[in-house]
């Protein structure tokens, strides 16, 4: 079996807070393969966006990256000194957020930025490394690339901003894209000339991507793995297909059952009752306890890895497991 | 579409621009250009152009459209907090330009506003009980003495505990901030809510709670609502009837059903087309091309015509007019006199 381009071993990413120690990420383990697309879906505040600050080593005080490791191309990096960190940012592994109007410095030239990032990394003449920004900026979909590299970023518009983000992360053809809720701050028909875009270039480059979103109907059409979070911890993994025609967690079943759908429409919504825990204060066993339906004394304990029979699995004692309850 | 039922609110041919006011060096650098015959251009947005558009007593309307299209300030035209620029804004049939000023506040009690950031549309410095009692105090609907029991009522209704209404809004989460916007709505007894995006902001288990209680207080009160939102998710699920906005105009206006099986206009289409389902794995997103043009510059004839697979030639002339192509189906297309 081919190796794993990113291995994610019981990652804990902890904040200390002066209110107390937040445990934004507490034990997750995921792996990503070449050409994958991950899906990383929770609600705000499930610990999504840490996970992948973590792995790009961007995670600032009072977090800390407590314990676990992350094997990137079968290397731990999170012990990795600044300076070798900073040959892998941006170079083989990549990062898109979620909002580009705060990404893109404002008082530089887009070209200039994309430039900036090339040199960093590789030695190439200046006149070389702009022809490569021309090249990404026009394979991403911005009409007349060449004038484009000399404007400023708040001459772009949202959609055209992100596009410009994501081409400064496909410049060194990295092997992991991060794309942190890249689309949530656009319009439905930007939205979906991103996803377009991206689902392209990926196939075209054999990039690993993971997903980071809390909207599972984008998630859906594009990945082929789905982790989902709550509260810092991983509930259920496994195929797209499996997990949104057969959720095995509660929590899993009360998402998609939250999302309006027309063959319910005029119903009510199922909904899940109550809202995310305090992470200050959490239960101890699962996380999801107060909120679920299922849930009894067993629940306190650490909830055990019950597995699928395809791949993956959900952390759960009492797995929706086809009994039709 | 009930179409029965009396109309709840009706704009008629209304328009909205908002401009730059000139300040005196403006204008004197604009005549100035004009005596040499340099073309200037106004920079005036119309952010709502000539819409005709009817809310239903006891119906739900959604409103989709992209952002800057002119939905919220269509939200804020109907609700009568801001006047229109042409047109006339009708209440129950009546013209509220005619209405004085008693008249006019007893109406903007009746239609409520909802708004997408529960974080800024609260008071940070009024508690609870304040933010949800102090328009009904203020309007005579309660007096001093059956205040407190009051606000507790108004909380229940909107599924908040009234142990909770001595705090400040910072104290609740977001979903329970959004709670206590509706519960001020209600506060008023109002007839028509005007939602605008009011559940974007929330995450979707909460926003299916919010979706639920909506359902809930419509049957229970009997009420009407104009709601906006850029997913065509919600809308599908909520409203009976369904109006597309593009910059600035209505381009279709459909019953929900209609509108989701057989939309006409290409550019609902294009949004149907276009809207991630949960159903939909692992499928190719085909896009439309291009992006909302400028209102500041619109382009002519039919604005969604440089974005359209199926344009012609007309369309770049002459804007097509909503007409019905259907019972209860408004589009406005060129591809309909073609049909």
């Amino acid at each position: 079996m081919k190796q794993p381009v990113l291995e994610v071993r019981d990652l804990k990413t902890h904040f200390f807070s002066r209110a107390g120690v937040v445990p934004a990420v507490d034990g997750v383990s995921f792996s990503v393969n070449a050409g994958e697309v991950l899906g990383l879906v929770g609600e705000s505040g499930s610990g999504k966006s840490v996970t992948g600050y973590s792995i790009m080593g961007l995670v600032d005080p009072p977090g800390r990256i407590l314990g676990g490791s992350v094997l990137f191309e079968g290397k731990d990096i999170t012990k990795l000194p600044e300076a070798d960190w900073r040959q892998l940012r941006g170079n083989r592994i990549a990062m898109v957020f979620q909002d580009p109007m705060m990404t893109l410095n404002p008082v530089l030239r887009v070209g200039t930025q994309m430039v900036e990032t090339i040199v960093a990394h590789k030695k190439m003449p200046g006149r070389q490394a702009q022809q490569r920004a021309r090249d990404v900026l026009g394979m991403v979909g911005i009409p007349s690339p060449e004038e484009r590299l000399s404007a400023y970023p708040h001459q772009f518009s949202g959609g055209m901003r992100q596009r410009v983000a994501i081409a400064i992360a496909l410049l060194l053809e990295p092997a992991l894209i991060i794309a942190d809720e890249p689309t949530t701050a656009l319009d439905v028909t930007i939205q979906a000339q991103i996803l377009s875009e991206i689902q392209k270039l990926i196939g075209e480059h054999g990039t690993s991507l993971i997903w980071i979103t809390h909207d599972l109907s984008v998630i859906a059409g594009l990945a082929h793995r789905l982790a989902v979070m709550y509260a810092g911890r991983i509930v259920e993994t496994g195929d797209v297909d499996d997990v949104l025609r057969a959720p095995l967690h509660p929590y899993t079943r009360g998402l998609i059952g939250c999302v309006p759908s027309s063959n319910r429409r005029g119903q009510l919504l199922q909904q899940i009752p109550g809202m995310t825990p305090n992470l200050l204060n959490l239960p101890s066993g699962c996380a999801f306890q107060a909120r679920c339906s299922r849930a009894d004394g067993a629940c306190t304990a650490p909830p055990p890895l019950f597995t699928r029979a395809s791949a993956g699995g959900a952390y759960c004692f009492h797995p929706h497991t086809g009994d039709g309850a | 579409m009930k179409s029965n039922n009396p109309s709840a609110i009706s704009l008629r041919g209304v328009s909205r621009r908002f401009g730059q006011p000139a300040n005196i060096f403006k204008r004197a650098q604009r005549s100035l250009k004009r005596l040499r015959g340099v073309p200037v251009r106004n920079d005036v947005v119309f952010a709502v152009n000539n819409v005709d558009f009817d809310v239903m007593q006891g119906e739900v309307v959604g409103l989709v459209g992209e952002s800057g299209c002119g939905k919220s300030t269509l939200a804020r035209l109907a609700a009568g907090i801001l006047p229109p620029s042409e047109g006339k804004v009708l209440f129950r049939g009546t013209d509220l330009r005619t209405l004085d000023r008693a008249e006019m506040k007893d109406v903007k009690l009746k239609i409520q506003l909802i708004f997408q950031n529960p974080h800024a549309s609260l008071n940070p410095r009024l508690r609870a009980a304040d933010i949800v009692g102090e328009a009904p105090l203020c309007h005579g609907l309660v007096s001093r003495a059956d205040y407190e029991s009051y606000v507790d009522t108004q909380f229940l209704r909107a599924g908040l505990d009234p142990k909770l209404k001595r705090r400040y809004p910072h104290q609740f989460s977001g979903g329970q901030r959004q709670r206590l916007g509706i519960a001020r709505a209600l506060a008023v007894q109002p007839e028509v809510l005007v939602c605008d995006e009011a559940v974007a902001a929330l995450d979707v288990s909460i926003q299916a709670q919010i979706l639920n209680l909506f359902m809930e207080l419509r049957s229970q009160f009997s009420l009407t609502y104009l709601f906006i939102s850029h997913d065509l998710g919600v809308v599908e699920h909520l409203a009976d009837r369904v109006a597309v906005m593009y910059l600035g105009r209505i381009i279709e206006e459909a019953p929900v059903e209609e509108l989701f099986s057989r939309a006409q206009h290409p550019y609902t289409q294009a949004l149907l087309a276009e809207r991630p389902s949960i159903e939909g794995r692992g499928r190719r997103f085909v896009a439309i091309k291009g992006e909302l043009p400028s209102p500041l510059n619109p382009p002519t004839g039919c604005h969604f015509h440089p974005r359209c697979p199926l344009a012609m030639p007309r369309c770049a002339q002459e804007a097509p007019q909503l007409r019905e192509i259907a019972p209860n189906h408004r589009s406005a297309c060129h591809l309909n006199d073609t049909a």
